[in-house]
């Protein structure tokens, strides 16, 4: 890709990214602050990341593996039902996705 | 804080997929700081690197980027914010300081959004501070796996999506999400399995 092309790109990319950003603060409050909207919004970010986790931990490439980052996955999830630190779960989950990567 | 450590780390494995995709230093900069979106920021370099076009790149990227603007709606009530506190807010609504700011006891305000704007600042300098530094060493921080990192930053998200899962109902409701975006996967386009789910919160916030 052409240096300008690279540009664009990225002008383009930004211009939309603030836009559905700022979309989101300037929703009028009477349509947000309805019950049932505010028990959906408060969904939101929980399923979204519960699912950004799934697909950081478990796919390549868009196809499904199990692979090193699942058992540092695994190790950080048992160190949270330990209710280790939030420092300690990551670098629980770290060294033991560095180890499986670095051994198999 | 300690959100923005491994973040940082990224940040370099960022700056050098950048460099090695064919952006120069100044672009590498300017997706870091005037885009600040990690996942969409290396879609963007990953479509540039494989010889895909500025159309192919500025979706892949909105795409990514639509759960930002689902968090903007989620944030909105509880950050108060006008003017340009406003736009720096939406600018640095991401995962993480999302994420930490729910993670907090949300009958404290002020706790919210504290961890929102400590988190989403410090990301912002670690993040941008790295993409130089990784960078300017490209060669050395191709593979973040060997370091643990790419295993770090889910289990981050673990530890901040966990406390916010008080009921057997909303665990039940992660799980299936969990699931619906792997199973959406192999069939449809990055960023899509993961903005899919917002349909499992319309449907379980419909009625209590």
């Amino acid at each position: 890709m052409s240096d300008q092309r690279i540009w664009l790109t990225i002008s383009a990319s930004v211009v939309v990214m603030l836009a559905m950003r700022i979309f989101g603060y300037t929703l009028p409050a009477h349509l947000v602050s309805k019950e049932r909207v505010l028990r959906i919004t408060a969904l939101i970010p929980i399923v979204l990341l519960a699912a950004l986790i799934a697909v950081q931990t478990m796919t390549s490439d868009r196809e499904l593996v199990i692979d090193h980052r699942f058992a540092g996955l695994v190790a950080g999830a048992i160190a949270l039902y330990f209710k280790r630190s939030f420092l300690t779960v990551m670098v629980i989950a770290g060294a033991t996705g560095a180890i499986f990567y670095n051994l198999l | 804080m300690a959100v923005a450590i491994p973040v940082g780390f990224y940040g370099a494995a960022f700056g050098a997929a950048s460099i090695s995709a064919g952006l120069d230093l100044l672009q590498t900069i300017a997706l870091s700081s005037i885009l600040f979106s990690g996942a969409s920021q290396f879609a963007i370099v990953g479509v540039i690197g494989s010889g895909g076009g500025a159309m192919a790149a500025i979706m892949a990227s909105a795409l990514l980027g639509i759960r930002n603007g689902f968090y903007a709606l989620r944030m909105a009530p509880l950050l108060e914010v006008r003017g340009l506190r406003r736009l720096i807010a939406a600018h640095i609504t991401i995962d993480e300081a999302t994420a930490v700011a729910l993670a907090q006891d949300q009958s404290n305000r002020d706790s919210v959004k504290k961890g929102f704007w400590f988190t989403g600042i410090g990301v912002f300098i670690f993040w941008n501070l790295f993409t130089v530094v990784g960078a300017l060493s490209a060669a050395t921080l191709e593979d973040p796996a060997k370091w643990g990192l790419d295993s770090a930053v889910p289990a981050a998200f673990l530890a901040l999506l966990w406390p916010q899962l008080t009921t057997k109902r909303l665990r039940i409701i992660a799980l299936l999400a969990m699931v619906m975006a792997l199973a959406l996967s192999p069939f449809v386009t990055a960023g899509l399995p993961i903005i899919s789910v917002v349909a499992i919160a319309l449907i379980a916030g419909w009625r209590k």
